[in-house]
């Protein structure tokens, strides 16, 4: 699969809440302040999976947003990669086996598509320097697509 | 008509009070046109896979509704409209209060103003 032109330049995410506490999101949003900018690497935050490289999930998968999340998934153009932030989207952390949660984010998401390409960012929450870095983690992930690694 | 006259006729140009009409400037324009929007459509993300739900149109990760069953109001297309004259429409909303005496009101009342201008005009 030959990777657009577009991620020489810039690598645009969409941010998808799957049952976060919120705590993640606040940290992505942080990630977006002029002093982390992360839009001077060209990472940007789109409104839509349809412009999206890379999916920033946080949360662990409620039964109510399991569906909403396999959709935004399929619906993301290809290839793409699942930046997973936050310790419940990576064991579901403190709400583990609890009765109205999926599972973890990252094995939901290998459920949909076993090929499905995630980075997992733990941390609780994790801190927009590891955001960023799990993003770099996943645009190195698309480039070994290219070949070019 | 033969093959000749009928390429002069299209090659000439019609003028009158409004402009002028070329058909082959207008067959033109429209392949300048075409030349554009394929531009456009080949510069877009080519690396959807088709027959997959990537081509899907997104709604916010909700399934789609039906098409047929799905109802959209004609308010969606004309609120920016509603909006810009809401002052009017604001003063129309309060007069269309439903009651028919109301309505008899504001008839008798335009009736008699339109009657004493016709009068006074005519006098």
């Amino acid at each position: 699969m030959a990777l657009p032109k577009a991620f020489d330049k810039s690598l645009w995410v969409f941010h998808l809440n799957a049952g976060s506490c919120n705590g993640c999101d606040i940290e992505i949003v942080a990630a977006l302040t002029p002093r982390y900018d992360v839009e001077r690497f060209g990472i940007k935050l789109v409104g839509s999976p349809k412009h999206a490289d890379v999916l920033l999930a946080t949360g662990p998968v409620t039964r109510s947003v399991a569906d909403r999340v396999k959709r935004t998934y399929l619906q993301t153009p290809s290839p793409k990669a699942v930046v997973v932030v936050g310790n419940c989207g990576s064991t579901t952390g403190v709400y583990h086996d609890t009765y109205n949660v999926v599972g973890p984010l990252g094995e939901f998401i290998k459920g949909i598509d076993p090929n499905a390409i995630i980075v997992y960012v733990p941390g609780c929450p994790a801190r927009p320097e590891a955001i960023i870095f799990g993003v770099v983690k996943a645009w190195l992930a698309l480039e070994k697509i290219r070949g070019n690694l | 008509m033969d093959m000749e006259d009928f390429l002069k006729e299209l090659a000439s140009s019609l003028k009158s009070g409004f402009g002028f009409w070329n058909p082959l400037l207008i067959l033109l324009a429209f392949g300048v046109a075409l030349l554009i929007v394929y531009y456009f459509w080949r510069t877009g993300n080519q690396s959807y896979q088709r027959r997959t739900m990537q081509t899907q149109p997104f709604f916010s990760g909700n399934a789609l509704p039906d098409p047929v069953k799905g109802h959209v109001p004609a308010d969606n297309l004309f609120w920016g409209f509603k909006h810009a004259l809401r002052g009017y429409y604001q003063l129309a909303e309060r007069a269309h209060n439903g009651l028919l005496n109301d309505y008899a009101a504001w008839f008798v009342v335009v009736f008699a103003f339109i009657l004493i201008a016709i009068t006074m005009g005519g006098a």
